[in-house]
């Protein structure tokens, strides 16, 4: 048994394709490619030649033509003589609408309602069980359905509010007014002035945050607690109120009030959005009431045990210890509630509230026959909410996660790996590795900017296609070719980000790279950055662009510590 | 330690004294109302608060829905002329419609029995304790469940536009999670996979459904599914629908059964590994059956999930219970009454739901204790 001659015959036999392991993986995937592009090629074939038989054709050129319907309720300026794609601006914006203050609303039903399940009370345990159970297990289609009839049906009409003998009388001292026809509700009236206040409010919550910073540094090095939060709320109530006084009281409230048929004045909401929106807060409030729970149950009562030994008091353990590691396990379902939210919102359809799914993928494309054109771009809006959130999520499961035992984090190509001889090897750090810092500070709110940056880009790609700049720009399908790669890189440079965020490996030089790139080609290729914004020259936008994107790759290549600490991106020391 | 004398002592006792009772507020009823109901002044708001809140709404409800309702009666006029509260006399003479849409009624022995042997063919993947050989009629089932609902071979044809009510709701629920389950194993298993071009197909395909709500999947299947098809062929709605349901299902069930795959230890693979078994026999073999039995509670609640969404389908004008509300509303015998139609579809749903969920639950405990 010692001679181990190589066997002879030929190297390479034709099975070996799916039984060597050399060769197995490659070839499998290339069959899969060919079936996968077989499969689009019929797919799209079968397209072409229904399209062909009933005379239509593909095109978004009808997202410029009027679309020659109303919209009741709407957060821009919007006619019946707008194109397409105002409507669907305006559906986004409505949808955007409901989801924010739905997330807001479930969030606070949601903790409230878990902590309370968990409470030794009794009978506010057993409430909220009813409530979580009842709410969780009936279609939230019923649920919104049933709330807009209970306004419809059982509100007083406006009629009932008058006179001597009214039967129905508004809520909280005269502010609220609940009808048949819609809620009304006092509007903030913004006087001269009001700017300052808005700033001061801004600048107090920079102080206080400022504030929170100083008092941990000092208690680190000290070891004397301040009263934080209390002068935290004192910082920003004050400030912002020392202004409202000295600037003459310039933020007032503009009441509802009865005027011959109707309420006048103050802010209108229709019964639609208030049905939509309160049945999917106590819809999505319910399972993040569920997440809660889950969270709270899941850090170990030892952990209790262990910090009541040392010596801390319920409320700090619950702050120090039990929420941190609690938050680890709500965060993430939390978040997927809020898509959920976002996602059921489309529901809105059949109260009859005009959301993106009711403008864009209802009405138009019932009126232009378009249904690939229009369910492409609304299913493109709600994924690209999707993925951003999902993106955000990721980063921050790579912040809290436990170190495991793992294999090797990342893959791909990186242009990053092209300055890998200025900057050295990067590196995904795990918790827990020395070198690791977190830096706030200025450079850390440089991170935070070039996120926002990459979000403003989203937009700025967003509006360019959807909203009119000027009723003569053409669409983007009758640009050159030029400006439509232009265009189309942009995108593309957006997209990436979007992938490198998913998978767990956030490059966001890439997308600086990338982006610079498509800007100079845009700027080369006379992209119309003039008429993005009404009365700034394009050169001021071109220089401002090219500016800041030059500035964000500078800064993320040769800044002292150039990586995103913000997110746990670090450079081994 | 040294010896007393006990003749000395006046008294001793001969036996240990009775433990006298602890005082009244530490023991029984009220014991427990001061411990859970009134430990302080804001849990004592609190109870008093959820009192009120349940004795201000269950009495009205009750009497609403019980004390003063009507059972029989042919309009909504001769309900409030013999009662005041709900008129549950519209459900009474529209249930089969509710359950069963427009099937032929001479036929409804069909869906029942359809349902009966769903249980049947579930049974064997949910008890291990039953004869392995009942797997095949689990496998058999969906041939036999549509041409008992739809008609064929020898049994008189139903169209699918008389299905509607819950027949519809379960059909496309239970039709979605099982074609969704094989496809969901495969994209699983490919969301896993170190081929990088596989990988990326079922990562996006199932980021894709995940980020899009039901809706315009269902959108999808009323307008532009067709075109998808070769021209000439007519596909029917409920197939449409069936099809964007199960790929929305698919892409749930991937994420749950990878949950299974990722709560397997590692050891088990490379186990498998070791035993020199090739992919396709360490996953059949040693991976598959544990990570699917652990998924088995993720799967009920895809399911629930489901069974809720496809109250979807009203959109694009299927018949389902919501749609049936709508269609007995125009009744001009019934014509006025909102709440009743609501309160006993949400009903109905909330037993078949909670059921579940409790189910799962159960099944969520029982597994726990075989792995931790």
């Amino acid at each position: 048994m010692s001679d181990t001659a190589q066997p002879s015959g030929p190297s390479f036999r034709i099975d070996m394709l799916w039984n060597d392991s050399r060769y197995r993986s490659t070839f499998i995937q290339v069959v899969a490619l060919f079936l996968v592009i077989l499969a689009v090629m019929y797919l799209f074939q079968n397209v072409v030649e229904n399209l062909a038989a009933l005379g239509k054709t593909f095109g978004f050129d009808f997202m410029t033509q009027p679309a020659g319907y109303d919209i009741n309720q709407r957060l821009i300026d919007y006619t019946s003589r707008s194109t397409h794609s105002t409507a669907a601006v305006v559906g986004i914006l409505n949808t955007l609408m409901v989801a924010v203050v739905g997330c807001v609303l479930a969030t606070l039903i949601g903790v409230t309602a878990g902590v309370a399940r968990l409470s030794k009370n009794w009978v506010v345990a057993r409430l909220m069980t009813v409530y979580i159970e009842g709410v969780r297990n009936v279609p939230v289609l019923i649920q919104i359905l049933l709330f807009a009839a209970i306004f419809d049906e059982a509100l007083p009409a406006p009629s009932a509010f008058r006179g001597e003998d009214a039967t129905a009388s508004m809520w909280l001292g005269e502010m609220v007014a609940a009808t048949n026809r819609g809620f009304y509700f006092p509007m903030p009236v913004w006087l001269e002035g009001s700017f300052w206040v808005v700033v001061a409010f801004f600048a107090s919550i920079l102080g206080a945050v400022w504030f929170g910073r100083w008092a941990n540094e000092r208690q680190q090095d000290t070891g004397e607690a301040l009263p934080v939060l209390p002068i935290q709320a004192g910082i920003v109530a004050g400030g912002t109120l020392l202004v409202f006084l000295v600037a003459g009281i310039p933020i007032g409230l503009d009441y509802p009030a009865l005027k011959g048929f109707n309420f006048q004045g103050g802010l209108y909401v229709r019964n639609s959005y208030m049905a939509l929106t309160l049945a999917l807060a106590l819809y999505t409030g319910a399972f993040i009431a569920e997440n809660v729970r889950a969270g709270i149950q899941a850090v170990s009562k030892g952990q209790t045990e262990a910090a009541f030994a040392l010596g801390l008091r319920p409320n700090r353990t619950m702050n120090l210890v039990i929420l941190p590691q609690a938050l680890r396990v709500i965060i993430p379902p939390l978040i997927s509630q809020y898509l959920n939210l976002t996602k059921n919102s489309s529901l809105a359809l059949l109260v009859g509230y005009m959301d993106v799914t009711g403008t864009l993928m209802g009405i138009t494309l019932n009126q232009t026959g378009k249904e690939f054109e229009t369910l492409f771009l609304g299913m493109a809006f709600y994924l690209s909410v999707s993925l951003s959130v999902a993106a955000i999520m990721n980063l921050y499961n790579e912040q809290v996660k436990l170190v495991e035992r793992t294999s090797a984090v990342g893959m791909g190509f990186s242009v990053l790996d092209l300055f890998a001889g200025v900057t050295g090897k990067w590196e995904v750090l795990k918790k827990g590795d020395a070198t690791m810092k977190r830096e706030y500070g200025i450079r850390g709110l440089l991170n935070l900017f070039v996120v926002f940056y990459a979000v403003a880009l989203a937009l700025m790609v967003d509006y360019t296609f959807l909203a009119e700049i000027t009723a003569t720009r053409p669409s983007y399908f009758e640009w050159s070719g030029a400006k439509q790669i232009a265009t189309l890189l942009m995108l593309i440079a957006l997209f990436a980000t979007l992938a490198t965020c998913l998978f767990k490996n956030a490059r966001f030089i890439d997308l600086a790279v990338m982006d610079l790139l498509a800007f100079i080609f845009a700027v080369a290729v006379g992209w119309p950055f003039g008429q993005l914004v009404e009365g700034v020259s394009g050169a001021a936008i071109v220089a401002i662009g090219l500016g800041a994107r030059l500035a964000i790759i500078g800064y993320t290549i040769f800044g002292e510590r150039p990586n995103l600490t913000f997110f746990h991106r670090v450079r081994r020391a | 330690m040294s010896k007393t004398d006990t003749r000395a002592l006046a008294f001793v006792s001969s036996g240990t004294i009775p433990p006298s009772p602890p005082p009244s507020s530490e023991v029984g009823a009220v014991h427990w109302l001061r411990e859970n109901l009134f430990s302080g002044w804001f849990n004592t708001i609190l109870t008093l608060a959820s009192i009120a809140v349940v004795v201000l709404l269950v009495p009205p409800i009750v009497e609403w829905a019980f004390l003063d309702s009507v059972w029989n009666a042919s309009s909504l006029s001769e309900c409030r002329e013999k009662g005041t509260g709900a008129c549950w006399a519209v459900i009474n003479e529209r249930f089969n419609q509710f359950m069963f849409g427009f099937y032929p009624p001479h036929l409804y022995w069909r869906p029942i029995l359809t349902f009966v042997l769903l249980f049947v063919a579930l049974a064997p993947v949910l008890f291990g304790s039953l004869p392995r050989q009942m797997l095949w009629f689990s496998l058999l089932f969906p041939v036999v469940a549509y041409f008992l609902i739809w008609g064929g071979l020898g049994l008189e044809p139903v169209e699918s536009r008389q299905l509607g009510g819950f027949l519809l709701a379960l059909v496309i629920g239970v039709a979605g999670i099982v074609l969704s389950l094989p496809i969901g194993i495969l994209l699983a298993l490919g969301r896993k996979s170190h081929l990088i071009f596989i990988k990326t197909i079922c990562v996006v395909f199932i980021e894709f459904i995940r980020g899009v709500p039901l809706i315009t999947l269902l959108f999808v299947a009323n307008s532009v599914l067709a075109y998808f098809f070769p021209p000439g062929s007519n596909l029917d709605l409920i197939l449409r629908v069936v099809i964007m349901v199960t790929l929305f299902a698919s892409a749930y069930m991937a994420e749950v059964i990878r949950g299974g795959l990722a709560a397997l230890p590692q050891g088990q693979y490379e186990a498998a590994d070791a035993l020199g078994l090739n992919y396709q026999k360490s996953m059949r073999l040693i991976v598959l059956p544990q990570a699917l039995k652990i998924s088995i509670p993720g799967i009920v609640n895809t399911f629930i999930g489901l069974f809720k969404d496809t109250t979807l389908v009203v959109v694009i004008g299927l018949l389902d219970p919501i749609g049936l509300i709508a269609a007995t509303r125009a009744d001009s015998n019934w014509n006025g009454i909102i709440w009743e139609f609501y309160v006993f579809v949400g009903f109905f749903f909330f037993i078949a739901c909670f059921g579940m969920s409790r189910y799962s639950m159960y099944l969520e405990r029982k597994l726990k204790t075989d792995h931790r």
